[in-house]
């Protein structure tokens, strides 16, 4: 016996365990009655068959037992006469056992002589028999079973019977319970020591649209908020610092001059240099100054209210305000030269 | 994070980013160049005659100590007469008002408060000019407040002259005035 058929013989064991044996007479009624019912069962799906009823979603188990009023009479007639018969028998049977039992063990006659020992000799011989016969049969199925299964899948709707089970199967409390009876870990662990991941992933990268599917990912995503909580944005920029030359990356991307003098633009420079150049004398003349002009601007106006002038003043001279930028030889010049013209 | 100096020849030239700095504060930028109202030529003339003051007694202290020095013995104070402090009064105004006014445009009054003496083009008056203006208006010093009623701020020696006194709070000896610029009348 090799390894395998010891396996094989284990598992038919297990599909077939040796159970303590009903009674003789209960044996029988089942088994009648179970016969009965195949009976029932396979005359209903032939009738069917034949006449064009049976149909895919019809279930032979769960007809209503009726198929024509004949055949429910010939297997009614059958049914009342076996079981008439049985228990005819069962009777006899019951009153025939001690008489059969006094017979194989009778008193006063030597043990070696009894029938009860050829009885008990043939028992052994059976159970020392059946787990050869039992083997034998493990043999011829193995050997059958895929003769046998390639007939039975061309003669039968297959995918009919399938669909069927699946359709009677809760499928989600299966998967749920070998979900719970199954480490996933281990297996896992042990699809992927299998599987070389390497053409799958090269497959299923030269299959999708990389760009797309984590633009969408990231549509979805807030990043923003995902980086703030989860980076550690100070660690970050102080590594960056770090690592980066921040003096000669700006010295060459940064033309600072221009910088610079965007930002002399932006600001009233002169102002500032005026302002903190300034002294405090400075600082009084021109209050002097500027309250001097205000009490121009007033008088003016006041003049110009009592002689009722619509108009303001016209004190421009053309000498528009321009910020410096002669000195005072050249100013001479031009001076001297619009004079002299 | 540190610079290397920049070589010379990338910085600007500081004598001309001092000269580019405007001098005129930002709320008095929208006076420049417009003519003067009474006020400030009133306190302006204050601050010439203050000046004149001061420049009197400076003689007066020079007369007496040149008087003191060579008739020590016969020394008595002078006693100068009402006309003559007037006729020096005059005198000394004259030639402050034409020096001043044919230099720098402006006197030191005019420095104070801000202004500046142009002519019709806006530049800087020339020596008879600024004579004959220092003349009129030592000569005439009501004309001064024609400025209180003129449509634009010009006394009767401005009308007379064609001159103007205008702000101007730069430093420099000469104003900004294009070359061109209407005529002041």
């Amino acid at each position: 016996m090799t390894t395998d058929d010891s396996a094989g013989l284990a598992s038919v064991h297990a599909v077939l365990p040796v159970a303590a044996p009903p009674t003789p007479a209960v044996a029988a009624e089942r088994l009648v009655e179970a016969a009965f019912g195949l009976a029932a069962i396979v005359t209903e799906i032939v009738v069917g068959a034949l006449s064009g009823n049976s149909g895919p979603t019809s279930s032979p188990g769960r007809r209503s037992g009726s198929v024509g009023p004949a055949l429910d009479v010939a297997l009614g007639a059958a049914w009342v006469t076996t079981r008439t018969s049985g228990r005819v028998v069962g009777a006899f049977v019951g009153a025939a056992t001690p008489l059969v039992g006094l017979a194989l063990d009778p008193p006063l006659i030597p043990h070696a002589l009894r029938p009860i020992g050829a009885v008990r000799w043939l028992s052994q011989e059976w159970r020392d028999q059946r787990p050869h016969s039992i083997r034998a049969l493990h043999r011829f199925t193995t050997l059958a079973a895929p003769d046998a299964a390639a007939t039975a899948v061309d003669l039968l709707p297959v995918a009919l019977i399938v669909d069927r089970v699946l359709h009677e199967l809760d499928l989600d409390r299966i998967v749920v319970s070998a979900l719970d009876n199954i480490d996933l870990d281990t297996v896992g662990v042990e699809v992927l020591s299998r599987v070389d991941l390497e053409p799958i992933v090269d497959a299923a990268v030269a299959q999708l649209d990389i760009e797309e599917i984590v633009g969408a990912v990231i549509g979805q995503l807030d990043l923003t908020s995902i980086v703030i909580d989860q980076v550690d944005l100070k660690l970050v920029v102080t590594r960056a610092m770090e690592e980066l030359d921040l003096t000669t990356l700006v010295k060459q991307q940064v033309d600072l001059i221009e910088l610079a003098d965007y930002v002399v633009d932006g600001i009233d420079l002169q102002e500032i240099i005026r302002e903190s150049t300034g002294s405090i004398a400075t600082t009084a003349v021109q209050s002097v100054r500027i309250q001097s002009v205000e009490a121009d601007e007033m008088v003016n106006r006041v003049i110009d209210k009592f002689l009722l002038r619509r108009r303001s003043r016209k004190t421009e001279t053309g000498a528009a305000h321009e910020p410096s930028s002669h000195d005072g030889t050249a100013d001479h010049e031009t001076a001297d030269e619009a004079g002299a013209s | 994070m540190t610079f290397e100096p920049l070589a010379d020849a990338d910085l600007p030239d500081r004598v001309a980013l001092q000269n580019s700095v405007d001098q005129v504060p930002k709320g008095a930028r929208e006076f420049q160049g417009h003519r003067a109202g009474i006020v400030s030529r009133v306190l302006a003339n204050s601050v010439d005659f203050l000046v004149m003051l001061i420049a009197l007694l400076g003689g007066y202290i020079g007369w007496f100590a040149i008087d003191f020095i060579l008739q020590a013995r016969t020394f008595k104070p002078p006693k100068p007469t009402l006309a003559i402090a007037m006729v020096s009064g005059f005198f000394f105004l004259f030639w402050y008002f034409t020096i001043a006014w044919a230099t720098a445009g402006r006197t030191l009054g005019n420095v104070v408060l801000g202004l500046r003496v142009v002519n019709y083009r806006g530049n800087r008056v020339r020596w008879i000019l600024s004579a004959l203006r220092a003349a009129f208006c030592l000569a005439f010093l009501p004309g001064l407040f024609w400025v209180i009623v003129s449509k634009s701020n010009r006394s009767v020696q401005d009308v007379v002259l064609r001159t103007s006194v205008i702000y101007d709070w730069t430093v420099k000896t000469s104003t900004t005035a294009s070359p061109g610029a209407p005529n002041s009348r």
